[in-house]
């Protein structure tokens, strides 16, 4: 029954996209304060992630009653089945950027030194992922997906940068260890980030080409 | 394996075999005996004339002259007919000498020339005194000899005709005045002890009359019985035990039922007897437990779910069987009504019971005159000892048969009109 | 919410879900329905309420359509059935001396597992009953209501140049919606289906589902089905029998997503027998 099925599949996208808003605005809160050292943003991070917790639980809701109620199979059970998957990676990013919004209220508190190109590069980098993460599934354009799942190597090898050039500041510096610290665990929160990111995108993947590449290149090597 | 498939196709030959062996025994019988039938009635159709010349001697019919309408009229019916033909016979014989011979002249023509002659003179009287040429109908006994029914080897003591009649006949037809022609008498008139002017008519229209009595009582009265014994009863052992006497009736013989009518419509209800309207109410007793079997029958084949489907959208009963198990039923009892009404025509000793046994010359008029219907007339027909009605029984058995035909195709017709897919 | 539909058929308002506070249009209560000794129904208590698709489940034999046709009083004509307990429309008891067995019909339909149409036209299968109810006379008044019906049936579009047709010429599943056309020309408050869909392909089943749940806005629908995801998809609430018992009752998503019976379990999981 396909009229009727359709708007409940709507309406799930739509909730993912509402999630999907959030955790980007969460990502972009939280790095805004560390870059910005504003300890009232970093504690309004915290708020920001209940609201996608609370979306993850409606998800959980909406895809059980989906597939009770309607059955569906071939793309809509595809679909219905990876919404989930990346309502659970949205849901981790919201964690994840809280964790970098704590960090940044530790910087805030220090003096200002400062940051790293390079984690620039790798917080601009990680936001510009998520976002062409969630265009592919937006857009449904399994070519983009495929795209960023080859980006991830990139933030990888951009997150070893950082962390490598913030272990050599700590014995050149001691007084700024907890900062050089801090900045290791931005680096790794958002490398995760990035991972999630691609999870979102082999997602969208098993959508619209109905194929699973989840651990392709651990499976196949 | 082989062995068993073949005895298998053997035996399937060999039934096909039979059904066709019987198939071929029915139609061989059924076409046997309408050849027959056909072949002895057909000259029933046919009757001999003999062309007269007749003197319309005005002495013998009076003076007319000042007479009122009426008054002539009456008075060129007082005419001596008889007379006239004898006159006219001798004329055309006038070596015919003696009263015997002349007699035997005169029982060439048959005696309804005479109201040949009168119905010609009645209409125009101008044939006053004028010699006319007619076409007289001819004796039975003529009749049956140009026909081919008289054996004119047999001796003289044997024989219907004399040899003098025969002379004579011979004479006539070298003359050209003898010819056969359609015989529209036994069409058009009713029963006579001369088979010459013997007709069917009479018959016809009683059994006409009758079979509508029959029908007009038992078609609705069946039809209802059914609806209500398959619609509305109740389950229980009155209604079995009405179901099995209905069964039973249907198997009675015939002659019960003209038993039954005697009793109760001429004893106790004083109806008149042999009239249309008892043969009718009597033949309906017989044919009512065949329609009630056949509508019921019907009425049961009218699947359930059109009236679940009825009842559904809110019909009451009623209206679930007017609307719509009878019309669904309905060419099934146009079939049994047929079957019923076939039998009732062709049915003979029920109405023998009621009386409708009479000879009876006229026609009936009506519901309560005396008449007889087509089955009877053969009876009648068949008992009579003239020559003549041989051919005449066989004549009203083709009648029969065509009236029966038209009855069915007639309600066939009305069948397929009716007839709806589900 | 308004569902726009695209392909021109008329706009669907869904109702809002009613809730076991509101009151039904009809409620069983206690109802207990026996064929001769044998006890069919067991006991129960049913509501059926507007704008929502109640669907009866269970296994064969376990009272759903015998339940179903106590609403219209169907039953009434099998000899040897007996009803007991109460049943109610908008609170007055359909047993009540005063009801109109066939006035009561015309406010309760009924559909049947066998497309049944009456073997007349498409327009006289949907007029009989306006007409035998008096509800229209013959003539454009009458016209309007067969082409709403079949409108609403989703079926006018089909039949409109072929209304003098025989309504067994359709196909199978015309011929249901026919007959749902049929049901809902007298304009009826509650409509009874009695597994609708299991004589039909799928593609037929879908076209009435889909029917269904466009008709539940403005009548009370309750639908026997032994179809678990039928149920599943058309309905809001859920009954489910066993052995004559209403075993488990609530609405539809509970039930398919946490049963609280065992016996609902089995039966829902496929667990049963």
């Amino acid at each position: 029954m396909a009229r009727v099925f359709d708007p409940v599949l709507v309406e799930l996208r739509e909730t993912l996209l509402r999630m999907a808003g959030r955790a980007e605005a969460i990502l972009e809160k939280s790095l805004r304060s560390v870059w910005e050292r504003d300890a009232e943003l970093a504690r309004a991070v915290a708020r920001d992630d209940l609201e996608i917790d609370r979306l993850d639980v409606e998800i959980d809701d909406r895809v059980l009653k989906a597939l009770a109620l309607q059955a569906p199979v071939a793309g809509d059970l595809r679909e219905v089945v990876a919404i989930k998957m990346i309502a659970n990676d949205l849901e981790r990013i919201g964690d994840l950027a809280r964790n970098i919004a704590k960090s940044g209220a530790r910087l805030a508190e220090q003096p200002r030194i400062a940051i790293d190109p390079a984690l620039t590069l790798l917080a601009s980098d990680t936001q510009k992922l998520l976002q062409q993460a969630l265009d592919s599934f937006s857009r449904a354009d399994a070519a983009a997906a495929r795209a960023v799942l080859d980006e991830d190597d990139r933030i990888d090898a951009e997150e070893d940068a950082v962390i490598s050039s913030a272990l050599r500041m700590i014995p050149e510096s001691p007084s700024t260890a907890s900062e050089a610290v801090d900045v290791i665990m931005i680096a790794k929160n958002l490398e995760r980030v990035g991972d999630h990111a691609t999870n979102i995108a082999e997602g969208v993947i098993l959508i619209f080409e109905a194929r699973n590449v989840k651990h392709a290149s651990k499976l196949a090597g | 394996m082989q062995a068993r498939l073949a005895s298998r196709h053997a035996a399937e030959r060999r039934f096909r075999l039979y059904g066709l062996f019987a198939i071929g025994v029915a139609v061989a019988t059924l076409g046997g005996l309408l050849f027959s039938i056909v072949g002895k009635g057909y000259t029933a159709f046919v009757q001999t004339e003999i062309l007269l010349d007749v003197y319309f001697d005005a002495a013998a019919v009076g003076d007319l002259e000042g007479l009122g309408d009426d008054e002539r009229t009456a008075a060129l019916r007082r005419v001596d007919y008889a007379g006239l033909l004898r006159d006219s016979l001798r004329a055309q014989f006038p070596e015919v000498e003696g009263r015997s011979a002349v007699r035997a002249l005169t029982a060439l023509v048959s005696a309804g020339a005479r109201t040949t002659l009168r119905e010609e003179l009645v209409t125009d009287p101008d044939l006053l005194a004028r010699r006319v040429p007619l076409w007289l109908t001819a004796d039975d006994e003529v009749d049956m000899l140009m026909k081919g029914q008289v054996a004119r080897d047999l001796p003289e003591s044997e024989r219907r005709l004399s040899d003098a009649q025969l002379a004579w006949v011979d004479a006539l037809a070298a003359e050209g005045r003898i010819r056969t022609v359609f015989n529209r008498t036994f069409l058009t008139a009713g029963d006579s002890r001369e088979p010459e002017l013997a007709g069917i008519w009479g018959a016809l229209v009683g059994t006409v009359l009758t079979l509508a009595v029959t029908l007009a009582v038992s078609f609705p009265m069946g039809v209802l019985a059914a609806v209500y014994l398959e619609e509305f009863a109740p389950r229980n052992r009155w209604t079995d035990l009405i179901e099995v006497n209905i069964n039973n009736l249907a198997a009675v013989p015939s002659i019960v039922f003209g038993l039954l009518g005697l009793a109760v419509f001429l004893n106790v209800l004083n109806l008149p007897r042999s009239a249309p309207l008892v043969g009718g109410l009597t033949l309906a007793l017989m044919t009512l437990p065949t329609i009630i079997i056949a509508a019921r029958s019907a009425i049961l084949s009218v699947p359930p779910s059109i009236r679940e489907a009825a009842r559904g959208v809110g019909a009451s009963p009623l209206q679930v069987v007017a609307h719509h198990v009878l019309p669904l039923a309905l060419p099934g009892i146009l079939t049994g009504a047929i079957i019923g009404m076939a039998r009732a025509l062709g049915e003979t000793a029920p109405l023998l019971m009621i009386g409708m046994v009479a000879f009876i010359v006229d026609v009936p008029a009506s519901l309560t005159d005396a008449a007889t219907a087509l089955p009877v007339q053969v009876f009648l027909w068949a008992d009579s000892p003239e020559r003549g009605f041989v051919e005449k029984v066989s004549g009203a058995i083709l009648v029969l048969l065509t009236f029966l035909l038209l009855m069915n195709a007639g309600a066939i017709v009305m069948r397929q009109k009716f007839e709806k897919r589900w | 919410m308004l569902l726009a539909a695209s392909d021109g058929r008329p706009e669907v308002i869904v109702a809002n879900s009613s809730t076991e506070d509101d009151k039904p249009k009809m409620k069983a209560t206690a109802v207990d329905v026996y064929y001769g000794d044998t006890h069919a129904v067991k006991k129960v208590d049913l509501p059926i309420f507007v704008g929502d698709v109640t669907a009866l489940i269970g296994p064969s034999g376990c009272g759903k359509s015998t339940l179903l046709r106590c609403f219209n009083r169907m039953n009434d004509s099998i000899a040897g059935c007996r009803v007991e307990g109460e049943i109610t429309l908008e609170g007055r008891s359909i047993f009540d001396s005063e009801i109109d067995v066939v006035q009561l019909r015309a406010r309760v339909g009924m559909v049947f597992q066998k497309p049944n149409p009456f073997p007349k036209s498409v327009y006289d299968n949907v007029a009989y009953g306006p007409r035998i109810h008096g509800i229209a006379r013959k003539g454009p008044e009458m016209d309007a209501i067969v082409e709403s019906s079949l409108e609403r049936a989703g079926l006018w579009a089909e039949v409109k140049d072929r209304l003098q047709e025989s309504g067994t010429a359709l196909s199978g599943g015309q011929q249901q919606r026919l007959c749902i056309a049929r049901a809902i020309a007298v304009d009826p408050e509650v409509i009874l289906m009695d597994e609708p869909c299991s004589a039909l392909d799928p593609i037929a089943t879908a076209k009435i589902e889909e029917l269904i749940y466009e008709l539940r806005g403005r009548f009370a629908i309750a639908i026997v089905t032994h179809n678990m995801q039928q149920a599943a998809r058309v309905s809001q609430w859920t009954a489910f029998f066993h052995l004559g018992e209403l075993v488990e009752y609530g609405r539809t998503e509970d039930i398919f997503t946490n049963p609280v019976q065992e016996r609902t379990r089995d039966y829902i999981t496929g667990r049963y027998g």
